[in-house]
């Protein structure tokens, strides 16, 4: 997923350098503030993925391979902020030393494969998942959703920099619609690898990824998502395409033209109850996205809040 | 495989210190660092219609790599590498671009085939200007130059500690790696229960070399702080006449169209 300085343009480059470079600042300010500087952990730690890199594993299945990237891994070790720095001077010197991304795309490919796997879908998926006793399926799936999660946003945030920088033609969907699976089945891969490392180091040496005991609480990751799902709401809503879905436009195709309505007395007084009910009729406004994410957020904290009390009343009587 | 780590065994080794002859090595390595990112930004600007003016910047990189002493196939074939993620890039191109721009002996040249041959001859030269900075510098004058040039004293510490800890990794999978080799045919890729145990032996051995690092910079009275290069050199007239040659020289490239 390495990014080569002719898949982005001057201005794409300059400004994930610069986002990049700020991330990298507060990771420094991190790593100086800890009591114990892991400087030569993390040197080393930096090496040892480098040289992790070169081995591969077969894929099962598959006839081909794949090594680890190790951005979970690394930040399960050192922190979120530890292991993005580390995974950060790795991603220099691959450049360096083999050329294998662009000396211009530094940034883009430090948010790609390293902000995302340690900054966002660690503290948010695989810290909140992960317990240091926990079991081995509860290990695994942790490891997998987290790594699915980094590979998916690496791959859009690939695809929004080369669209973006004029390199690619394709359209933005089309484009991710070819990335988007492909990613999804590395990170599985990444993320059973990741699993496997980690149940034969916890065996031998538990300590190792215990350097972060402060459990992160699940209300980090729900409001985390419930921010993502607005945004998405809010900024996706404008962007929409106003084209029939997958499933209206094969029908119309199959009937050349738009399916009749029915004329049944129960589809007519089901139609009046929705053109009462639906405030949003079409989602014809840009807000439709917002309020129904408000809608199914409250919907849900109502039902979790009823059924802790069901459960409360249980375990009284 | 373990004959791949000898080959990246030799390349960690070539560019250690760089090829310190040449004209080229006199000059500071903050100037030609400079001139390197300089140098990719015009290429990047350069539209991807134009073809016959992006070959035009591999010209430079052939006349340097002559000045530098540093051999320029072997710069081209390892500049090789990039081209399998861009040429799934410029696919994409060829796929959705399919408007005929011109006929060559009777083959159709579409927009997409132009757009994804540019896509990749820029991968190319860009690839071959980051190597060429770094097999005519070396490692560690780079490090020294991104710190003058702002990089943080932290960072510049730790590329070369993960450079230097890097031999010593591959020398350690080499061990491995032949251990296992010896006790099954030996594979180009390991199931993922072998690979598992030797990723997880390689990693144990790595923090237990940390332990050793941290204890030995510990009895030298390392109180955490971040040496910072007793750099002696300075910029001299020879790097800003070099600088001015060189900007000169990629701006004439950029705005003057031969046509």
């Amino acid at each position: 997923m390495h990014m080569s300085d002719a898949l982005v343009s001057a201005p794409i480059a300059l400004g994930a350098d610069a986002i990049a470079a700020t991330l990298l600042a507060i990771s420094i300010r991190k790593i100086y503030r800890q009591e114990r500087l892991s400087i030569p952990l993390m040197g080393v730690l930096g090496a040892f993925v480098f040289a992790a890199q070169m081995i591969n594993f077969a894929i099962p299945g598959t006839g081909s391979s794949g090594h680890i990237i190790g951005g979970i891994l690394l930040s399960s070790m050192l922190g979120a902020w530890g292991g993005f720095f580390t995974l950060c001077s790795v991603i220099v010197l691959q450049c360096l030393l083999f050329a294998d991304g662009g000396l211009l795309a530094l940034g883009c490919n430090a948010l790609n494969m390293a902000a995302f796997s340690c900054l966002v879908a660690y503290p948010l998926i695989f810290k909140p998942l992960y317990r240091a006793d926990c079991s081995t399926l509860k290990l695994f799936s942790a490891s997998i959703l987290a790594n699915i999660a980094a590979f998916l946003m690496g791959a859009i945030a690939v695809t929004l920099e080369t669209t973006l920088s004029g390199v690619s033609a394709l359209p933005l969907g089309r484009m991710l619609l070819f990335m988007l699976p492909i990613h999804f089945v590395i990170g599985i891969c990444e993320g059973v690898a990741t699993a496997l490392v980690i149940l034969f180091v916890r065996r031998r040496d538990p300590e190792l990824f215990l350097h972060d005991q402060r459990q992160s609480s699940p209300r980090r990751t729900i409001e985390a998502f419930a921010i993502a799902a607005f945004i998405i709401a809010a900024s996706f809503t404008l962007v929409a395409s106003s084209a029939p879905d997958g499933l209206e436009w094969s029908i119309e195709n199959v009937l050349q033209g738009e399916l009749p309505s029915p004329t049944s007395e129960l589809h007519t007084s089901a139609e009046l109850i929705l053109q009462k009910t639906a405030i949003i009729p079409d989602y014809n406004t840009f807000l439709a996205g917002i309020i129904g994410c408000a809608i199914l957020i409250f919907a849900t904290w109502l039902i979790s809040l009823l059924s802790k009390r069901v459960r409360g009343d249980e375990s009284q009587s | 495989m373990s004959r791949s780590l000898d080959k990246i065994l030799f390349e960690l080794e070539q560019v250690a210190q760089g090829h310190s002859s040449g004209l080229a090595s006199t000059i500071d390595p903050r100037a030609r660092t400079l001139v390197a990112i300089i140098f990719l930004f015009g290429l990047l600007s350069i539209s991807l219609n134009d073809i016959g003016r992006i070959a035009i910047w591999a010209l430079p990189l052939i006349f340097l790599a002559l000045l530098c002493r540093v051999n320029y196939l072997s710069l081209l074939s390892r500049s090789l590498i990039v081209l399998p993620f861009v040429a799934l890039i410029g696919l994409f191109d060829i796929l959705h671009e399919r408007e005929v721009v011109a006929t060559l002996l009777g083959i159709r040249i579409t927009q997409g085939w132009i757009m994804a041959l540019a896509i990749m001859l820029r991968a190319i030269i860009s690839v071959q200007a980051i190597l060429l900075l770094i097999l005519s510098t070396g490692i560690n004058p780079i490090c020294r130059a991104l710190q003058g040039l702002g990089l943080p004293s932290l960072f510049v510490l730790q590329l070369m500690m993960v450079y230097r800890f890097l031999i010593i990794m591959i020398r350690q999978l080499q061990e491995l790696m032949r251990a296992a080799d010896s006790r099954s045919a030996a594979k180009s890729h390991y199931p993922l229960s072998l690979w598992a145990h030797l990723v997880g032996e390689l990693l144990l051995r790595a923090v237990g070399r940390a332990k050793v690092i941290n204890q030995a910079m510990k009895a030298r009275l390392w109180d955490g702080r971040v040496p910072i290069f007793n750099d002696k050199s300075c910029w001299r007239w020879r790097e800003t006449i070099f600088m001015i040659l060189s900007i000169t020289g990629i701006a004439l490239m950029r705005y003057i169209n031969l046509k």
